[in-house]
């Protein structure tokens, strides 16, 4: 689905000089440019925003999905419709935050596809309260890493955010993991500003709880 | 201001975006209560621990295997305004 919310026509002159000013020394984003070469049929433009992108789609696919195989079909898809959809899209948004809305979208169909979970939209798993009020209050050890090692942290991290509802887990990943900003999450997911941050609000408490019962510092310091 | 009203400025209060007179409210929050305290230090390691250690790796082989199937699909299909593909495959390799 394209990213289709409007951006108002902002009439220059009435804007304060400093403000004007400010406007208008904006540099426009590099991939303004990209966009319209691959619009052109610059295709090596095109294959220059896969570069950028894929590593972003595909983790983000990985993690509404939790599956490998899952993100990798979706990765291709994500790219090929956007290939597809090039005149679509108006610049109203950023294009790597069009590209993030339909690898959710097509992340979604895929659960829903596999109905292994019954909770695969952004609305129908967030009721749960678990999470919303911290029962654990001890303190972690200095640093996790040094209790580790990469594998098993990798691992903790994979089973810990696989638990959280797919929901949740989608606006963490994309607003902690992969650094939208709150208005970019709430646009790729087509959700208000509030309910990005109150998703996201329990989902940090969530994994915060839930990685506590690994990462929690005990009396005698030890794993 | 106590727990409750604390917890819900939480995200506010990571994000920067908590007015002067309502981060001074959660400063002496936070400075009286030992578990608030602890929530926020561990949520913020929370947050830091994925966003460092991205527990899904995307190999360079991969990133090459990806990129050429896109490109692949996308030039047999060829639908960008003014561009024929010579020699195409109308079957996109999946």
């Amino acid at each position: 689905m394209a990213a289709t919310t409007p951006t108002p026509e902002v009439d220059l002159t009435v804007l304060p000089p400093d403000l004007l000013e400010a406007v208008q020394a904006e540099p426009p984003h590099p991939d303004v440019e990209l966009v319209a070469r691959a619009k052109a049929g610059d295709t090596a433009a095109f294959e220059q925003l896969v570069r950028q992108y894929e590593r972003q789609i595909f983790r983000t696919a990985q993690h509404i999905t939790q599956n490998r195989e899952d993100a990798e079909d979706i990765t291709q898809d994500v790219f090929f419709k956007a290939f597809q959809k090039l005149e679509q899209f108006q610049g109203n948004s950023k294009f790597s935050t069009w590209l993030v809305r339909i690898a959710v979208n097509e992340s979604l169909m895929r659960l829903r596809k596999r109905k292994t979970s019954k909770t695969v939209s952004m609305d129908q798993d967030v009721q749960t309260e678990e999470g919303s009020i911290p029962r654990d209050f001890a303190e972690w050890r200095p640093n996790p890493e040094q209790n580790y090692s990469q594998d098993e942290l990798a691992e903790i991290l994979r089973k810990t955010i696989a638990g959280l509802p797919p929901g949740f887990r989608t606006v963490f990943t994309l607003r902690d993991i992969e650094n939208l900003s709150t208005e970019e999450t709430a646009e790729a997911l087509g959700l208000s500003v509030p309910a990005v941050k109150s998703r996201l609000l329990r989902a940090r408490l969530q994994l915060r709880e839930r990685l506590s019962r690994y990462f929690r510092k005990t009396k005698e310091g030890s794993k | 201001m106590n727990c409750t009203d604390f917890l819900a400025k939480l995200t506010d209060y990571f994000d920067g975006e908590i007015d002067p007179a309502l981060l001074t409210e959660v400063k002496e929050h936070l400075g009286t209560c030992h578990h608030c305290e602890v929530v926020v230090n561990t949520t913020r390691q929370t947050i830091d621990v994925y966003r460092h250690r991205q527990p899904y790796e995307f190999p360079e082989e991969l990133s090459t295997r990806l990129r050429a199937a896109v490109m692949e699909r996308c030039l047999a299909v060829g639908k960008l305004p003014d561009v024929e593909v010579v020699g195409a495959t109308k079957s996109a390799k999946k």
